[in-house]
């Protein structure tokens, strides 16, 4: 794909850093950009049912979704919502505010589409 | 170097991007053989392949880890388990592993470290077992009563049936036969081919134990119960749990020792030196002498109650001598057995040599024949063992002599074939020391009794 036509992200602040999969896998940007293709096309999607999980209050669903996002979060060092990955990945337990996640779920998957868009950009994808 | 054979790792998760940072991180060693699964039901189908280790994600869509694992373990007992969950939770984690993961390990930044050493050591138990495994088929081989009893006598046949019956079932055998007879090897083999053949065969020399350390090294003995009682320790009877205790020369046990040791095989329970604590014991109990036990009951020096209780099934090794002509198949197996051992081309008896090795009584038995034999195989420069390779001469030449049954005119045709061997079939030097007449000699050469050419003379009265 050709560079003039990637659209810039409309948050221009980087969202991610790519330290921790530098330090793992070296210097091998090929598999980077990989896991970069991998998180495009398979994060927006997960966020979005978590988004859908949380209006219809399954919070079965919702747990479920987080926990299976919070690790690539951690992983990318997506600090803006580590912590509201793991208050999410907590609403099926009864000492949980639900009232809160629907918000936080909607923050969280803004995010996601966020760093997927940036990272279309910086890897030309 | 040691040659690593490919390990198998399944990886077994759902997220495409933490399968597919597992899968490159594990295909840096070039050892493991990776496969990936995204659901536990596609992995199951897969299953019968057997994989060494799997890393299996706690919170797959179909199927929960519990019962993921369950199934692994029924299926696939020897595949280590790793759980990798995004849950930091010790309960969780506590419950997998007492149902048989062997490790779990929560997706944070170390995670990848974590799994590279737990394969790495799970690698090294895997490696271990194999071999424990080989080396446990070798000695099941080893102890193949068709591999250990050589030779086609009836007596050897007959104790071959005996070591069947032996080894199906727990009864106490008591091997009895001379010296070099094969008693340890007897009993080892009962073991090996018995349903304890995976738990400890131990053996006891009970002549080579001091009488006052005897009780102590059966039953083990409490810290401080004695001085040197440095530390606890376990006698021969626990450190036989399960599997078969073997006590050899039972007849040198002294009488007090008898009594001690009667009580233990009786209520089946011992009490180690210096404790009062009974530990209840299942061990089988195979015991051998070379002495006559029933003998030693009539003179006093064997309790008759515990020669009953250990009698069990008698089997009583013959001497070779009265083996036939397994002398000659047992020597033959040693002598390949040697020359390969020590990279030396094979080597056959020549008749004449065969003819000495029949002629001996063997009061050594095989144990005697395999270092007359491993000699000859050094000194014989050829393909051919001779005679005169055979270190075959009794310390005793009465003795030996005396120990193979035999009429008085065997008895002295194999009296004058010694001294006409011994003086270089010099008759009337023979005729002289033996003060008999030289006509008397030279008519058994000519009724071809005893033989001035033995080489000729025995290819002639001698075909095997």
């Amino acid at each position: 794909m050709n560079v003039t036509e990637q659209i810039e992200p409309e948050v221009t602040e980087k969202l991610y850093d790519l330290d921790q999969l530098k330090k793992t896998f070296g210097e091998n940007t090929e598999f980077i950009i990989s896991l970069a293709d991998i998180y495009i096309n398979t994060f927006p999607a997960n966020s979005k049912l978590l988004v859908q999980a949380t209006e219809v209050k399954d919070w079965l669903m919702v747990s479920k979704l987080a926990h299976k996002i919070k690790p690539t979060i951690d992983t990318m060092n997506i600090f803006s919502i580590t912590a509201d990955i793991r208050a999410l990945e907590k609403a099926v337990k009864k000492e949980v505010n639900t009232d809160t996640l629907s918000e936080i779920a909607v923050k969280v998957d803004q995010v996601i589409n966020t760093v997927a868009q940036q990272l279309k950009y910086e890897f030309n994808l | 170097m040691k040659n690593q054979k490919p390990l198998k790792v399944f990886i077994v998760e759902d997220d495409l991007w933490y399968s597919s940072m597992l899968e490159y991180y594990l295909s840096l060693n070039p050892d493991y053989v990776i496969k990936k699964f995204n659901t536990a039901h596609s992995f199951l189908s897969k299953l019968h392949e057997k994989p060494h280790v799997v890393t299996l994600d706690y919170s797959l869509p179909d199927m929960n880890g519990d019962d993921l694992l369950k199934q692994v373990k029924e299926n696939s007992p020897d595949t280590k388990v790793i759980i990798i969950s995004g849950q930091e939770d010790v309960k969780v984690a506590l419950d997998l592993l007492k149902k048989g993961a062997n490790e779990y390990i929560v997706k944070d930044e170390d995670t990848k470290e974590r799994i590279w050493n737990t394969i790495n050591n799970l690698r090294e138990n895997i490696e271990l077992k194999e071999e424990i495994e080989t080396l446990k088929e070798e000695v099941s081989r080893k102890y193949d009563f068709n591999n250990l009893i050589i030779g086609n006598s009836h007596a050897i046949q007959r104790i071959f049936i005996m070591m069947e019956k032996a080894a199906k079932t727990n009864i106490t055998v008591s091997v009895t036969g001379e010296t070099g007879t094969g008693k340890e090897l007897v009993a080892k083999s009962i073991h090996y081919n018995s349903p304890r053949k995976n738990m400890p065969f131990v053996a006891v020399n009970l002549a080579a134990i001091p009488k006052d350390l005897l009780e102590s090294e059966l039953f083990g003995h409490e810290k401080g119960s004695f001085t040197g009682a440095v530390s606890r320790r376990i006698g021969k009877f626990e450190e036989a749990t399960k599997g078969t205790l073997f006590l050899d020369e039972i007849g040198e046990m002294d009488i007090n020792m008898q009594a001690k040791l009667l009580r233990a095989l009786q209520e089946k329970e011992i009490v180690r030196v210096g404790s009062n604590e009974i530990v209840k014991i299942d061990v089988r109990i195979i015991v051998a002498t070379h002495r006559n036990l029933s003998e030693m009951v009539k003179n006093g020096t064997f309790r008759e109650d515990l020669y009953y209780r250990i009698l069990g099934l008698p089997i009583n090794l013959p001497p070779l001598r009265e083996r036939e002509n397994d002398v000659l198949i047992i020597a033959k197996h040693f002598m390949d057995k040697f020359c390969k051992e020590n990279d030396l081309a094979k080597k056959n008896l020549s008749t004449d040599a065969k003819k000495k090795l029949l002629g001996h009584a063997f009061p050594g038995n095989v144990r005697e024949l395999k270092s007359v034999i491993e000699l000859a195989c050094v000194m014989a420069e050829d393909k051919e063992i001779e005679a005169e390779h055979l270190n075959v001469m009794s310390p005793n030449i009465i003795n030996d002599f005396m120990l193979k049954e035999a009429s008085l005119k065997e008895f002295t045709i194999k009296f004058i074939q010694f001294y006409l061997d011994k003086y270089n079939y010099d008759v009337l030097q023979v005729a002289r020391k033996l003060n008999v007449g030289k006509s008397t000699i030279y008519r058994m050469i000519q009724n071809k009794e005893v033989f001035v050419n033995r080489k000729y003379s025995l290819e002639e009265n001698f075909t095997n």
